[in-house]
């Protein structure tokens, strides 16, 4: 029998996204975007019919996801032929009042957890278990109590962190899920993606944020055969770079893709005071200037009034301090020279 | 550093015009707008170019256009300097493109090699070692129009106790760090009202309010749908319940309905035993055949009356004629034996009684037969009544077993089975085998339609919820956008402190490096420009610039204007030689002396000429005394309108 299946994690629908406040709707957009792209997914999976859609985790944000956003994720899964098998991750905890608790869901989606931590599917000879994650926190102990019966497939779907002991979220050794047996460990919580024996961890959906410069997307795959693959999703990708100034009008041509997010951090010297110019036509580009002012001639060179000694006092000091200070000083640069001068601060 | 000569192609009012200046002390003479002071200008942008972004307001106009050429289209000249290591170097400048460039004596461009020059056209920071602030606060001393005005002794001293905190008679550092720390209260923090802090806080504060009012109603729709969820499971459990209620009940009813059928077949039961096996055919046959053969009879009973009595009648009459003929026949036997044979005779007369007897006798058979035909017709008519009677019986019996059996079908009927062994089945088949109702069918139901009616109310609250377009993660990122605004003021409270302490770590240096020279200078100036009659002049801790006069320390204050205004030309200099350090600096002067007396003008002007041996000075006037003048080598350049 074909046992396909879909393995995605860590959607994080309705995630909040300060970080990209510099365009005004940026992360409104960004969010929708996040949702069409999973509801892409749900499409190819109504075309291509897999047995089973394994979502691993952290689905949706707890405390910013709305009913109506979940019905029409349910909408979709009822659409689906397979079944889809879901647990709570740390963002989506199970709890006394969750949408996974007590949203009326779709008959083909089994939401696992503490009440209901496996579910066997006799016809596919499938036998899928869950370990999520509730307000308790995690819920891996119950792995302790799992004995697999050969006679089926054996699914984990897990929300935790393998081989990392210092985590706090679901930490479990590989080994340990080896020795249980599972032909197929579907794992979700860290947005990296990555593969160690039959672990499989597609990382986040989509990327969410400047850290998650890699690989983005879903396993696909068969139970019967073991072969599995990764799609890429279609989403933005998030690009963080360091460009000396001097280098900062061949951006265009280094990187062509418009649609990206892109954060730069132009190194470099300063040699005026000119704001940095943001490439035109990007949907989202966020300049750091993290320039260095030019070194002017030491006072041992040229005498200097407060003006001159203030400049020299202050540039010294950036040069001593963890740079996501630099732009204090510099402020302080300019209202001292501005105080210095009885003009208007510039306070805003 | 010296300037050997400026050539003019356009500046101000000049235009084309060269001037050539010696070592030493040079005496620049020209009448009120003869253009001194925009030669002054022309050498002071030539070296320094004109203070960028100035703008106009209030009735000040900008260097860079004040000066913009009267008669001519270029806007420039250029310098002929001699360098502190005796280069020449020539310097142009276009201030219509605000391009600098400086030649060697070979005519080849060397600007590059000006670092200052080379970025920001600050050709004098390179060449004279002062930056454009301490270049206008040292050596290059304009008409002052603060010092025209010799009561504003005020104004003069401010100046002095700038240069004291920060080297430079323009700025206050005092003044500066209080505006900072305005900056910083200005912003406002917890304790303060009002301020940018505040409204940030306050901002902050009611958008958290409605993001938990959000956070909270998305909880209440979770609440909902849990809500939701065990109405439904009680709802499941209650028509279970009305079920057995109603399982119970029509078992009830189906049991009643059994027992009064039952009954209906105990009250029929009996009556059927009471019907006759009367063959209504055979009846209905005889009744027929009987009411064909007495259908000439119409009173069989009054017929047979009148047989009888004919019959009677008759037998009376056969006996009478019998006893008359007996009667005849013994008379005349009696006769024929008493008296004549012959009369035997007349018993012969007997004859007509016997015919009548005869004939009577054979009328009586007659009525005999029909009284007899009667009799039949009677008995058989009594039989078929009898028969009439037993069957209007059958038909009453009939008639209340139908009854009986109507209300059984009626029954049957109200349960919905065609027959009593369906009613039975029925019984059976909501039979509760011993599971009773927790609560009567009626409780059930009114629990339900409670329960329906919540479920609607919940059902109606999520709907709403449904429709609802509020973004809670916006909300976030609104608040999270103040808090960075916040954090923000935070920061720039913090620029503002960092500020302050740079200021005051600059003054100190100021007032540690430079003070102790300056008043060293200062002293030995003031003691030569007001011959020995004041020296030290100095500043302590407190910021108050004094003087020691006749061994004792006196505020400046309390000197007349004339010494106080010897004392700003001591710091002056003092500051052009201090700022200057190693550089030998020229010395620019604009009417230096037009409020001193003639005893201070010598004594300054002496000074001066002594101090030309070692910087070159450009002294600008509109005349110049001659008692001045005597037995000093000056260049004098005259200025015409």
């Amino acid at each position: 029998m074909v046992l396909t299946f879909f393995h995605m994690a860590d959607i994080h629908l309705d995630q909040p996204f300060s970080s990209l406040g510099l365009v005004e709707g940026f992360p409104a957009k960004r969010r929708e975007e996040i949702f069409h792209e999973f509801m892409r997914v749900l499409e190819t999976a109504r075309e291509e019919q897999p047995a089973f859609l394994f979502i691993a985790g952290d689905l949706y944000e707890h405390g910013y996801t709305n009913i109506k956003r979940i019905s029409k994720i349910n909408e979709a899964f009822s659409k689906l032929k397979g079944n889809i098998l879901l647990i709570s991750g740390n963002h989506d905890p199970e709890s006394k009042n969750s949408f996974y608790s007590h949203f009326p869901w779709s008959e083909n989606v089994h939401v696992l957890g503490r009440n209901k931590p496996n579910v066997i599917f006799e016809k596919e000879k499938v036998c899928v278990y869950g370990i999520g994650y509730d307000t308790g926190g995690g819920q891996a102990k119950i792995l302790e109590t799992i004995r697999t019966d050969r006679k089926y497939k054996n699914v984990l779907l897990l929300h935790g962190d393998v081989d990392l002991s210092l985590s706090t979220y679901n930490a479990v050794s590989s080994d340990m899920l080896k020795d249980i047996g599972f032909d197929y460990v579907a794992l979700g919580h860290n947005h990296r993606m990555y593969i160690k024996d039959n672990i499989f961890n597609p990382g986040s959906l989509c990327a969410l944020s400047f850290k998650e410069e890699g690989a983005h997307g879903y396993f696909k795959g068969d139970l019967s055969t073991g072969e599995v693959e990764f799609v890429n999703s279609k989403s933005r990708k998030y690009i963080d770079l360091k460009m000396d100034y001097e280098k900062l009008a061949d951006f265009e041509s280094m990187y062509p893709d418009k649609r990206n997010i892109y954060r730069i951090k132009v190194t470099g010297t300063k040699s005026d005071n000119k704001p940095l110019a943001i490439p035109e036509g990007y949907d989202y580009v966020q300049l750091t200037d993290a320039r260095t002012a030019k070194k002017e001639k030491k006072a041992q060179e040229i005498t200097r009034g407060i003006k001159g000694r203030f400049t020299d006092i202050m540039t010294s000091k950036m040069e001593n301090i963890p740079s996501e200070e630099i732009k204090i000083y510099e402020d302080a640069l300019k209202l001292g020279l501005q105080a210095l001068s009885d003009e208007d601060l510039d306070l805003e | 550093m010296r300037i050997i000569a400026a050539h003019i192609y356009g500046y101000g009012k000049l235009a084309d015009r060269t001037f050539n200046f010696k070592e030493g002390l040079n005496l620049v003479l020209g009448k009120n707008e003869s253009g001194k002071s925009t030669l002054m200008s022309f050498i002071k942008a030539m070296l320094y170019g004109h203070k960028k972004n100035e703008r106009e307001k209030d009735g000040f106009i900008p260097e860079v256009k004040k000066y913009k050429p009267w008669n001519s289209d270029k806007y420039g000249g250029y310098l002929i300097l001699e360098t502190d290591e005796k280069k020449i170097l020539r310097v142009e400048r276009d201030f219509n493109g605000k391009t600098l460039s400086v030649y060697n004596e070979y005519g080849e461009d060397i600007t590059n090699e000006f670092s200052f020059s080379k970025e920001n056209e600050m050709l004098g920071q390179d060449l004279l070692g002062m930056d454009y602030e301490c270049f206008t606060n040292s050596s290059f001393i304009c008409q002052d129009k603060s010092l025209l005005y010799a009561e504003d002794k005020e104004h003069i001293a401010q100046k002095l106790m700038n240069i004291n905190e920060s080297g430079e008679e323009q700025i206050s550092v005092g003044k500066a760090v209080k505006k900072l720390k305005e900056g910083i209260t200005l912003l406002g923090n917890e304790r303060t009202k009002g301020r940018k802090y505040n409204i940030l806080s306050a901002q902050i504060r009611e958008e958290e309010i409605k993001l938990t009012n959000m956070q909270n109603e998305n909880k209440k729709c979770m609440e909902y749908l849990a809500e939701a969820e065990e109405i439904k499971k009680e709802l499941e459990e209650l028509e279970k319940e009305e079920k057995l209620c109603r399982k119970s009940e029509t078992f009830k009813r189906v049991n009643e309905n059994i027992e009064e059928y039952e009954g209906y077949n105990n009250e029929i039961e009996p009556l059927k035993k009471k019907l006759s096996d009367t063959d209504i055919d055979a009846y209905e046959k005889r009744r027929k055949e009987f009411d064909t053969v007495s259908g000439e009879y119409k009173e069989p009973e009054k017929a047979y009356e009148k047989f009888v009595k004919e019959e009677k009648r008759n037998n009376t009459k056969i006996t009478a004629f019998s006893i008359l003929a007996i009667l005849i026949i013994i008379t005349g036997a009696v006769l024929a034996i008493t008296t004549d044979k012959l009369l035997l005779l007349s018993a012969l007369a007997a004859i007509p009684f016997i015919v009548l007897l005869l004939i009577t006798r054979k009328k009586n058979k007659e009525t005999v037969n029909e009284k007899e035909k009667l009799d039949d017709i009677i008995k058989t008519k009594n039989e078929l009544e009898q028969i009439e009677t037993v069957l209007g019986n059958d038909k009453s019996f009939n008639d209340l077993i139908k009854g009986y059996t109507g209300l059984q079908e009626d029954i049957l009927r109200k349960e919905d089975v065609s027959d009593y062994n369906a009613l039975l089945e029925k019984a059976d088949i909501y039979n509760p085998e011993g599971k009773e109702p927790s609560m009567d069918y009626e409780e059930c139901l009114n629990r339900i339609q409670t329960k329906k009616v919540r479920l609607g109310v919940v059902k109606a609250q999520l709907d709403a919820y449904m429709n609802s377009d509020e973004q809670i993660a916006s909300q976030k990122e609104h608040i999270l956008l103040l808090e960075e605004q916040k954090k923000a003021v935070g920061e720039k409270q913090k620029a503002l402190q960092c500020a302050i302490d740079g200021i005051e770590e600059a003054s100190k240096q100021i007032r540690e490096e430079i003070i102790p020279e300056m008043n060293k200078n200062m002293s030995e100036y003031l003691e030569k420009i007001t011959a020995g009659k004041h020296d030290n002049l100095s500043t302590g801790s407190t910021m108050d610039l004094n003087t020691e006069h006749n061994k004792t320390i006196r505020s400046v204050y309390s000197f007349s204007d004339g010494t106080l205004r010897q004392m700003y030309l001591a710091f002056r200099l003092a500051a052009a030689k201090v700022f200057s350090s190693e550089c030998v600096t020229p010395v620019f002067m604009d009417e230096t002396l037009v409020y001193y007396d003639e005893e201070r003008k010598k004594s300054t002007f002496d000074f001066l000429y002594e101090l030309s041996r070692h910087n070159q000075i450009l002294f600008f006037a509109t005349d110049m005394e001659n008692f001045l003048l005597e037995g000093k080598d000056i260049a004098v350049i005259q200025l015409s309108k």
